[in-house]
C-alpha cells in the first residue's frame, strides 16, 4: 500500500502542523522529530483521530477519512500511549480481534504471545513497559495488515525488547507489497530499519532523505576559523558556531575528504544530521 | 460491533463484587419480603451504570484512541453502547422480575392477581430506568467519568432549583395553582397504570433516539 500526506494543517495554539509526505509501497519510512515537534499530531492526523484544517490524506489512492471498517482490517496501527483497556487480558482480546479481523492470525498471535513470555491471563495495566509494547505489535501485524502505522512503537524499551520488536517487523516485511511508518526518538531503530526518513520540527518536515544517502553522503566538517574562510561553501548545508570554530553538515562528504585532506570530517549519524538541521543556520 | 460487545462484556465481569452483590439481592431480598419493585428497579440500575461504567474503561490510558485505529468507526461504538445497555436493561428486568415472580407463586404462594399487580408496577420501573440511563449515557461520553458527575449533580441541582421556585410561586399565586394542580390532578387518576406504562415507554424510546443521536454526534465531534 501507499501512502500519500499531502499538505495537512492543523493548529493547536501557537503550534502549526504543516506536513507533506509519502510512504511508498514496499519500504519502510521513518518519521523522526523531537518530542513536540509533530509526530503524534502527524499519525492522529493520518488516522482520523484530530480532525485536519485542510490538505490530502491518500491510502492506496483513496482518501482515509472514506475506508469502511472492512477497509480498515488492512491497516495495522501502534500509538504511542494508547492500547487496549488495562483491565482486560490477553485471553479477553483474542475474541475481541477474532470477530474484528476477518483475517486474525490468531495461532501465529498466541504462539507469538508465548514466546515473549506474554501472560494470557494478567491485565493489560499489570505488564512492564516492554510486554505492553510487544502486545500492541503483536496486535498490529497479527491481521495480515498491508500497511503499519507506528507511533513510537519502541519508546522505553531496554535493548533487548527493542530488538525482539524490530525483528518482527522485519520479519512483517517479507511478504511483497507492505509499508510501514513509524517514527522514532532512537536513531539506531530507524538507521538499521528505515528505507528513507523524513525529519520533523516545530510541525515542519525540515529534510527527506533515503537512509543509506544519509549514512553514506552527509558528514560533519570540524573546522578551525581559518579553515572556514577558505573552505568551499558551494555544498554546505548547515553551519554552527563553536568553541573551536565551526561544524558545518554537508551531503557530499566525498567532496570536502578529496579537496581538504586537512579537515577533520565526522561521519554523521542521523542524531547529528538532525541536530544540524535544527541549530545550524 | 460483535468485537465492541465481546469486550464490553469482558469488562463487565471485571467487577466481580458488584455482579455478585446484584445477584445476591436478586435471589435474598424477594424472601426477606422486600417490595419487588425496590429489588428490579436497583438491579437494573445498578447494572446498567456498569455498562455506562465501560465508556470509563475505554478510555482509561487514551484507550478510546486506540479503539478507533481498529476496524471500529465512530457511529459504531456508539450503537455498540446502545446495544450492551439495552441488552442489560431487558436481561436485568427480566431476571429480577421472573425471580420474584417465581418466589411469589412458589414460596410465598401470592395469590394470581396480587402477582398480576406487582407486575404491572415493575413494568413502569423499565422505562424509568432506560429514561435515567438515557440521561447519563451522552453525559459520559461528552465529558468523562469525573464530569458527567458534576454535570449530573448540575442537572439535578437545576431540577430542584426549579421546582422550588416553580413552588414559590404557585404560593404567590395561590388559587391558580391550586386550580392547575386540581386539573392536573383529575387527569392523572383518570388513567389506568397501563396508561401510565404506555406513555412512560413512548417517551422512553422517544428518549432513546433522542440519546443516541446526540452520542453520535458527540463522539463524532471529539477528537482523541
Amino acid at each position: 500500500m501507499e501512502l500519500q500526506v499531502k499538505g495537512i494543517r492543523k493548529t493547536y495554539g501557537k503550534f502549526g502542523l504543516d506536513v507533506t509526505m509519502e510512504v511508498q509501497p514496499g519500504q519502510i519510512t521513518g518519521l523522526v522529530g523531537k518530542n513536540g515537534a509533530g509526530k503524534s499530531t502527524t499519525f492522529k492526523s493520518i488516522l482520523g483521530l484530530v480532525k485536519t484544517e485542510g490538505g490530502e490524506i491518500l491510502l492506496d489512492g483513496k482518501p482515509v477519512e472514506t475506508f469502511t471498517n472492512k477497509e480498515k482490517e488492512r491497516i495495522g496501527v501502534v500509538l504511542s500511549n494508547a492500547s487496549f483497556s488495562g483491565w482486560l487480558t490477553i485471553a479477553d482480546v483474542i475474541p475481541v480481534l477474532r470477530s474484528m479481523y476477518a483475517e486474525f492470525e490468531e495461532e501465529y498471535f498466541k504462539e507469538q504471545c508465548e514466546k515473549m513470555d506474554l501472560p494470557m491471563k494478567k491485565p493489560i495495566k499489570e505488564f512492564s513497559t516492554g510486554m505492553a509494547a510487544k502486545l500492541k505489535v503483536l496486535v498490529a501485524i497479527s491481521h495480515k495488515a498491508e500497511f503499519l502505522i507506528m507511533d513510537e512503537p519502541t519508546s522505553g524499551l531496554d535493548v533487548m525488547a527493542r530488538n525482539e520488536i524490530l525483528d518482527l517487523l522485519r520479519e512483517y516485511m517479507v511478504e511483497d507489497g507492505r509499508s510501514i511508518l513509524i517514527s522514532s526518538h532512537i536513531s539506531s531503530d530507524l538507521e538499521t530499519l528505515c528505507d528513507d526518513l523524513y525529519m520533523i520540527d516545530n510541525g515542519k518536515i525540515m529534510m527527506h532523505e533515503e537512509t543509506d544517502v544519509l549514512l553514506a553522503n552527509y558528514g560533519l566538517l570540524k573546522l578551525t576559523d581559518a579553515q572556514y574562510e577558505k573552505i568551499e561553501k558551494e555544498y554546505i548545508l548547515k553551519t554552527k558556531k563553536d568553541n573551536n570554530g565551526y561544524v558545518c553538515l554537508t551531503k557530499e562528504k566525498a567532496f570536502y575528504a578529496e579537496n581538504y585532506p586537512d579537515v577533520a570530517i565526522e561521519k554523521g549519524n542521523i542524531d547529528d544530521v538532525f541536530t544540524m538541521m535544527i541549530q545550524g543556520e | 460491533m460483535k468485537g465492541l460487545l465481546i469486550k464490553d462484556f469482558k469488562l463487565l465481569t471485571r467487577n466481580k463484587s458488584t455482579l455478585l452483590i446484584v445477584l445476591a439481592i436478586i435471589l435474598f431480598f424477594p424472601m426477606l419480603e422486600m417490595d419487588p419493585g425496590f429489588i428490579v428497579s436497583y438491579t437494573m440500575m445498578i447494572l446498567m451504570f456498569l455498562t455506562v461504567s465501560t465508556i470509563t474503561y475505554d478510555d482509561f490510558d487514551n484507550g478510546m484512541a486506540f479503539l478507533f485505529t481498529l476496524p471500529v468507526d465512530r457511529k459504531t461504538y456508539v450503537r455498540g453502547k446502545y446495544v450492551l445497555g439495552l441488552i442489560v436493561a431487558v436481561a436485568s428486568w427480566i431476571l429480577a422480575v421472573c425471580i420474584n415472580v417465581v418466589y411469589m407463586s412458589l414460596l410465598a404462594n401470592e395469590s394470581a392477581e396480587t402477582i398480576g399487580r406487582v407486575l404491572l408496577s415493575v413494568l413502569i420501573i423499565f422505562p424509568a430506568a432506560l429514561l435515567m440511563w438515557e440521561v447519563i449515557l451522552p453525559l459520559q461520553l461528552k465529558f468523562g467519568a469525573e464530569k458527567a458527575r458534576v454535570v449530573l449533580f448540575i442537572v439535578v441541582g437545576a431540577t430542584l432549583a426549579i421546582s422550588a421556585i416553580g413552588t414559590k410561586i404557585a404560593e404567590a399565586n395561590e388559587e391558580q395553582a391550586n386550580e392547575l394542580v386540581n386539573v392536573v390532578a383529575v387527569k392523572l387518576v383518570q388513567l389506568t397504570p397501563m396508561q401510565v406504562g404506555i406513555v412512560l415507554f413512548a417517551v422512553a424510546v422517544a428518549g432513546l433516539l433522542i440519546s443516541y443521536a446526540s452520542s453520535v454526534r458527540i463522539v463524532e465531534k471529539k477528537e482523541y
